[in-house]
């Protein structure tokens, strides 16, 4: 082989190894972590991944980026291209493992599906500035995109200014520990009256229940998923009470409780805790945070309750995801 | 600090002649023979037949027990019993140290019973007159909670339990830790926080609340006190509970809450930090 040849080959092989290596960096894969086989999983994986490339690709080219062959709403192009305009965003991670929440229609978000908690970089077009943050899609019930929300960071914005070794906040957290026995002991009466009792008319209920599918010919050995869904409180009070008439008993039990207050509104707390189910015809593990206001403490209630199976790739909820609006 | 470390041992033979048979039949006949037959009792129970683990369903309903050989050992975490059957066969039953659990009754079961024997509390002979010099008040402590709470009681240079409606929270904190001492006027009108939002309103002395609570010498007491607030914890001597009082001083009256059956848990604090806003939460019922 001649040296010229033998120079041109090696310029062909770096120039696709360059341009392979870019656009492996430039590709986003999104899987989720509760993927149960169906179309419509499969389908939102497929165009939430399109989507973040495309934005990898066009915030890398400095353009702005094009939706051909994505299945997004015009409501949604118009939002994202006026945010273009002054910042481009782009996913670092090359694979996403998160969870795809199915909203009811009931729920604040609509019915649809919602993908949270993707790593963000957002580059300031004119300065290049750079700011991390988190972003969140939402689809309507077919799969298309039709809006998307992320949060300027407010990292250390609040620094947590209470006393807790004071007598006055040991009570305040003795009466915490007191509403957390009455809650869980209205799910062991089956009392959905006292449940309902404790959450706010508009609270914000986040479930999972564990599923066991049955061997298929993608998984011959079956497996366990777990799936999420967003509810209202009426919606929840039905559905338990469903599962109060199927079981005989039910015997809920919570450990390792972590409590922080929130600074802004210094009589609202964040409990997070490891939940134990176990009933006559289901038991679960999982992590459950609640935020619980206590502006009247004779009559605290709930605002959310999400509960999440203990899972490592599965990072609980906290305090830190919710956006409290008075 | 827990005190749990100290495990509560009750050992009934037949060469204890103490116990009556009556008491005998009360503790496995009114304790343990009722929760057999609960389905909910068996999952939470590890069973040993003659050393070896069977499942707990196959002791449900069981009531042939040996009236005369049992031990129950009550740990921070675990409370176990051992009995014979009549036919002899050993039996080691095992369950977490969970007050609903070893007492058969759930929280609401059990404020109801409290509520009734508060209603029926016995009156407090007061001495109005009774003062002891207050040269100073100099704090005991015996041990610590958490580094917040104290077993705790006050006294004068003289060594003398203060009592006196100059330093009432003290003077609460000492009642309570030597009931058999005088007893100042002290009424507390307090609200008893119930299940299923539910109140109930007492106007008691301290220690009438500390002689309603079964076996009440054996309590312990932890207390601190922040400026106008006394916080009162009488913790059981061996089930994982305790109750809270809190009082305070509005216009010269003695005010305060009481909440029951609060289990002991560890509970961990850690800061706030709003940093990945995923959800929006309406906290005032009322969607924008």
């Amino acid at each position: 082989m001649s040296p010229i040849l033998m120079k041109k080959i090696a310029s062909i092989l770096f120039i696709f190894c360059f341009f392979g290596n870019a656009f492996g960096q430039m590709k986003t894969d999104v899987k989720f972590t509760n993927d149960n086989g169906s179309s419509i999983h499969g389908e939102i994986q497929k165009n939430l991944s399109k989507l973040l490339t495309e934005l990898n690709f066009a915030d890398a080219n400095n353009s702005y980026p094009s939706f051909q062959g994505i299945k997004v709403s015009e409501d949604f192009i118009k939002k994202i291209l006026e945010v273009w305009d002054n910042a481009s965003l782009s996913c670092p991670s090359r694979t996403v493992n998160e969870i795809l929440i199915n909203t009811t229609e009931a729920s604040t978000f609509g019915k649809g599906y919602q993908v949270r908690n993707i790593p963000l970089i957002k580059r300031g077009r004119k300065d290049g500035t750079k700011a991390e943050d988190r972003l969140v899609v939402y689809f309507d019930y077919s799969g298309e995109v039709i809006d998307f929300n992320y949060e300027a960071s407010k990292l250390n914005r609040f620094n947590m200014d209470w006393n807790p070794e004071s007598p006055i906040e040991q009570w305040r957290i003795k009466v915490i520990e007191n509403f957390l026995e009455n809650y869980k002991m209205a799910y062991n009466r089956k009392d959905f009256k006292a449940i309902e009792e404790f959450l706010s008319p508009f609270a914000l209920i986040i479930t999972g229940q564990v599923v066991k599918r049955a061997p298929s010919d993608r998984n011959r050995f079956g497996q366990e998923e777990v799936i999420y869904t967003s509810r209202d409180r009426d919606e929840y009070i039905q559905h338990i009470r469903k599962i109060f008439l199927l079981n005989e008993f039910i015997d809920v039990k919570f450990s390792d409780f972590t409590v922080s207050r929130h600074n802004e509104y210094p009589l609202i707390y964040g409990v997070s805790l490891i939940q134990k189910w176990n009933s006559t015809k289901y038991s679960d593990s999982g992590h459950l945070f609640l935020i619980v206001d206590f502006e009247d403490d004779k009559n605290p209630i709930i605002h959310v309750r999400a509960w999440q199976k203990v899972d490592v790739k599965n990072k609980p909820l906290n305090f830190d995801n919710f956006k409290l609006h008075n | 600090m827990k005190k749990w470390t100290l495990a509560f041992i009750i050992f009934i033979s037949t060469v204890c002649l103490a116990f009556s048979q009556t008491e005998k039949k009360s503790i496995i006949q009114e304790s343990l023979v009722p929760s057999l037959s609960s389905n909910k009792f068996l999952s939470n129970i590890t069973v040993l037949k003659n050393g070896r683990t069977v499942t707990p369903s196959s002791i449900k309903n069981k009531t042939n027990w040996n009236q005369e050989t049992i031990a129950l050992t009550i740990e921070e975490d675990s409370v176990q019993w051992k009995l014979i059957d009549s036919l002899g066969a050993s039996f080691q039953i095992s369950y977490p140290n969970e007050y609903s659990l070893h007492l058969g009754k759930d929280k609401k079961e059990l404020e109801d019973e409290l509520v009734e024997k508060l209603r029926k509390a016995p009156e407090i002979e007061v001495d109005s007159t009774l003062a002891v010099s207050l040269d100073s008040v100099i704090r005991k402590i015996g041990q610590t909670k958490d580094g917040i709470l104290f077993n705790q009681y006050f006294e004068n240079q003289l060594g003398e339990r203060i009592l006196s409606k100059q330093v009432v929270f003290e003077s609460i904190v000492n009642s309570l830790m030597f009931p058999k001492e005088g007893n100042l006027p002290m009424q507390v009108d307090f609200v008893f926080h119930l299940y299923g939002k539910k109140q109930e309103v007492f106007s008691l002395h301290p220690k009438a609340l500390l002689y309603s609570l079964p076996d009440h010498d054996s309590w312990t007491i932890w207390s601190g006190i922040e400026g106008n607030f006394l916080l009162v914890l009488f913790q059981h001597p061996n089930l994982n509970f305790h109750h809270m009082l809190s009082v305070r001083v509005i216009e010269e009256k003695l005010v305060g809450d009481f909440y029951s059956f609060i289990p002991f848990t560890k509970v961990s604090l850690t800061k706030y930090q709003e940093k990945e806003i995923l959800f929006d939460v309406y906290i005032k019922n009322d969607k924008p």
